[in-house]
């Protein structure tokens, strides 16, 4: 067979591609090496270092500090991708970048664990927002929610399969997933016994936050959500909307504007000057900041926050 | 040597180099106030050259000029020259504006940075548009005057600062014959009713024939400095262009 | 329909959009009639590096917006005036290095809370307290420079060598031009956004142009146009939710068909 010079420079491509990826892992051979897991943010980066302890490696692709509805991991770490074993997603427009390439992760072999496929989702309430301006980057115009994270029940199912692609991938260490994945549902259990009791009797029953993040966490506790965006942070919500919100607000003596770390707070500010109220964190967890991971934090521990400043927005007994 | 201020030009042994190329070579003459002048020579021969060095936008490379004793850059910012351009750069009219701000433009200089036109700044812009038979006018916009009127309005604009001196570059071309006499009628009644030394620069030698009553033949060096009757009759013209020129006279 | 303003953000929003339409075809009509038409698009996209490198070191935005588009437009005058390079092509170097710089500072920032929709588009809902000062403060500043230098901007405008024979001192006033356009430019990205701002400054003055007016006469027409299009633009953004630069600037280019078509000989 004649090599053409197409052939020849395209294999010389994807010579120097493999060359130039400064993987940790290309070929994990001995029995000592850890299973390679790449998660699309950080949530799901998270609760699979929880449950998989030393025996797994995660590779969390969008970095600290950004929202992963905007990434677009470049060429070297979706080279990266490709030595992993297995690969969390999420699905539903919230990481647009993994739906594009899960069909060529599944035809690699690796283990593809795509979290929205396996829930029931929540519609997205489109009509809600009407009238909005959509950011001009392309968004994934999801029909469905997908910030199924924030509801700790949910989440324990998702630490459950979590465990069983672990186990699958790497049956010798599926007593030590069993146990860690008990381990951190426990504290999921406690997680959400705090929430039932912290927002069981409240003055308010209505919160407003930046983007409608929070619609499973708040169906789970029993509150309203009223967003300013839409789904997306990136949505800049018309100037009737944000009058009508202050209007709400108002009305509904909400003295509490949430803003969130990783996008603009500018919107919530006009809200909350608007009105005289004032503005916190409500955070998403969908990606943590620098700042945050240097302090410690973790999803439980922004979980709880989020816990307190709802109790103080709600004013809850 | 001492400075004449009563010669509106005063040129002494003025040279210019360009890029090691000589534009000018020792040119000396003078101009007194209330004289009408034409500058003739061929193309490249240093016209324009002497022009921008008159208006202060250019220094001679040796020798010095001086109109009415100052510096051209002196004698320009207390208005004592108004200058008419051969064309100006917005020549295609677009540009909007009536023919009263444009001569009132020609005021600014005199005006100052950072000032307002008084009473007397409005009236001097009022002579210069009475003088030039524009007033009928003044609302129109420029790209709407044909040739002619157009010139008229430069004119006025640089009589806004009343000057002394008025310098025309080629100041009829395009002008249809018409208009050409009753410009070169015009520049007449300035010049002896008002006072006003002229300079200008052209090709027609008829022009300069005509009107001038003095003219000086520039090419590179000053070849001479006459009366427009002396030019005609004299060798100049031959030295000026060349050999093969011969002059053929119309009389009308 | 007047609820509009019961809302303190959008009086402020109306501010600044007054503001700005008033000061943007000021400073237009001079680059339109020079031809220099682009120069404001070329400052917009400067600008918009600026607010890059605002956004990257953690300094106020629109200060490092005015100075990066001061910058660039002193360097294209200063290129310009020693004719080393046509108006255009050193028009061309600006705006494309400026946007690529832009690219690159915005990519390196990912992990900040930037709307980049807002300073590309504009946006009405996010104009704060200080950003009314600065756009008043700087507004007037611009206003009162082109007030008292009017007649010689004019002269220089209608023919740049004339203006220098009679005298005037071009470069140095050239040079405050220039930076009063960078200036306007960094005010107007707030309303209109960074993409649109050009557009808001010379269409008003091209649709101005068509009723063959003299210079002050095309100034306050060119003024009226602005006003009417950002007034009737900010109502329809709030009302049909649009993006306010770009209705501001489709108003514009509506008013500039109607002068043309009204107008036609």
């Amino acid at each position: 067979m004649k090599t053409s010079p197409l052939s020849l420079s395209l294999l010389g491509v994807l010579l120097l591609a493999g060359c130039g990826s400064t993987s940790v892992t290309t070929q994990p051979n001995t029995a000592q090496s850890k299973l390679a897991v790449a998660a699309t943010f950080y949530p799901l980066a998270h609760f699979a270092e929880q449950v998989g302890g030393t025996n797994v490696i995660v590779t969390q692709i969008t970095p600290g500090g950004v929202e992963p509805h905007d990434y677009e991991p470049d060429p070297q770490e979706l080279a990266r991708l490709q030595s992993s074993k297995v690969f969390l997603m999420n699905g539903s427009g919230l990481d647009p970048w993994a739906e594009k390439i899960q069909p060529d992760i599944a035809a690699k072999g690796i283990a593809v664990l795509s979290m929205s496929e396996s829930f029931d989702l929540l519609a997205s309430e489109v009509d809600e927002h009407e009238g909005e301006e959509h950011s001009e980057e392309e968004k994934e115009h999801s029909a469905f929610d997908p910030h199924i994270w924030l509801d700790p029940i949910l989440v324990q199912k998702q630490v459950e399969l979590i465990r069983d692609v672990l186990t699958n991938a790497d049956p010798k260490n599926a007593q030590e997933y069993r146990t860690n994945a008990e381990k951190y549902t426990q504290m999921l259990i406690a997680l959400d016994e705090k929430y039932k009791q912290g927002l069981a009797s409240c003055k308010l029953r209505k919160a407003v936050t930046s983007h409608n993040a929070f619609n499973y966490l708040a169906d789970r506790y029993n509150f309203e959500i009223l967003a300013i965006s839409g789904l997306s942070p990136d949505d800049e919500p018309s100037a009737k909307r944000i009058s009508e919100i202050a209007d709400l607000a108002r009305k509904e003596e909400i003295d509490t504007i949430f803003f969130e770390t990783l996008a603009s707070p500018k919107i919530s500010d006009t809200i909350a000057r608007e009105i005289g109220a004032k503005t916190a964190v409500l955070n998403p967890i969908e990606g943590i900041t620098n700042e945050e991971s240097q302090r410690g934090e973790t999803y439980i521990s922004l979980m709880e926050t989020n816990l307190a400043n709802l109790r103080t927005a709600l004013k809850c007994q | 040597m001492s400075v004449n201020a009563s010669l509106a030009i005063d040129v002494s042994h003025v040279s210019f180099t360009y890029n090691s190329h000589l534009v000018l070579e020792d040119v000396s003459f003078t101009v007194p106030e209330g004289s009408y002048t034409g500058i003739i020579g061929p193309n490249g021969g240093g016209k324009s050259t002497l022009l921008k060095i008159m208006l202060g936008l250019l220094e001679p490379t040796e020798g010095t000029l001086h109109i009415f004793g100052k510096s051209p850059k002196a004698a320009r910012k207390s208005g004592q020259i108004g200058y008419v351009p051969q064309r100006i750069t917005q020549s295609d009219g677009s540009f909007p504006s009536t023919v009263e701000e444009i001569v009132r433009s020609g005021r600014v200089p005199v005006v100052g940075m950072g000032r307002w036109f008084i009473v007397e700044d409005k009236n001097a812009v009022e002579k210069a548009m009475e003088v030039t038979g524009i007033l009928s006018f003044r609302r129109r916009l420029i790209g709407n005057l044909s040739g002619g009127e157009r010139q008229k309005v430069f004119i006025a604009r640089a009589l806004a600062s009343s000057p002394q001196i008025l310098i025309l570059d080629e100041p009829t071309t395009g002008v249809d014959m018409g208009a050409k006499e009753k410009f070169y009628t015009l520049l007449k009644d300035l010049n002896e009713t008002m006072g006003i030394t002229i300079i200008f620069v052209s090709h027609d030698i008829e022009v300069m024939t005509k009107e001038a009553k003095s003219v000086c033949c520039l090419n590179q060096k000053l070849l001479c400095c006459c009366s427009s009757h002396q030019f005609l009759h004299d060798k100049t013209l031959q030295q000026l262009y060349g050999e093969q020129f011969s002059f053929i006279q119309h009389t009308h | 329909m007047f609820s509009i303003f019961a809302y303190d953000f959008m009086i402020r929003a109306f501010i600044a959009g007054i503001a700005t339409a008033v000061i943007a075809p000021t400073i237009g009509i001079f680059l339109v009639t020079r031809r220099y038409s682009f120069m404001a698009d070329t400052l917009a996209h400067v600008s918009l590096a600026g607010v890059a490198i605002g956004y990257l070191t953690g300094l106020k935005p629109i200060l490092t917006a005015i100075a990066a588009s001061t910058l660039a437009a002193l360097s294209v005058e200063q290129l310009r005036s020693q004719k080393k390079v046509l108006g255009e092509s050193a028009l061309a170097l600006f705006l494309s290095g400026g946007l690529a710089l832009a690219a690159v500072l915005l990519s390196a920032s990912k992990g900040m809370n930037i709307n980049l929709s807002s300073i590309l588009f504009g946006s009405i809902a996010t104009v704060s307290p200080s950003d009314v000062w600065w756009i008043l403060g700087l507004g007037v500043v611009v206003l009162l420079t082109i007030f008292v230098l009017f007649k010689e901007l004019y002269t220089i405008s209608f023919d740049e060598e004339l203006a220098e024979a009679s005298g005037l001192r071009v470069r140095l006033i050239n040079r405050i031009l220039i930076v009063l356009a960078a200036v306007t430019v960094a005010l107007s990205m707030r309303i209109v956004g960074v993409l649109l701002v050009g557009a808001l400054m010379v269409i008003p003055v091209i649709a101005a142009m068509q009723w063959q007016r003299g210079f002050a006469q095309t100034l306050f027409l060119a003024i009226a146009f602005s006003l009417f299009s950002v007034i009737t633009g900010l109502f329809a953004s709030y009302y049909l939710g649009f993006a306010s630069g770009g209705t501001i600037v489709l108003i514009a280019i509506g008013i500039f068909l109607v002068s043309a078509l009204i107008k036609r000989k």
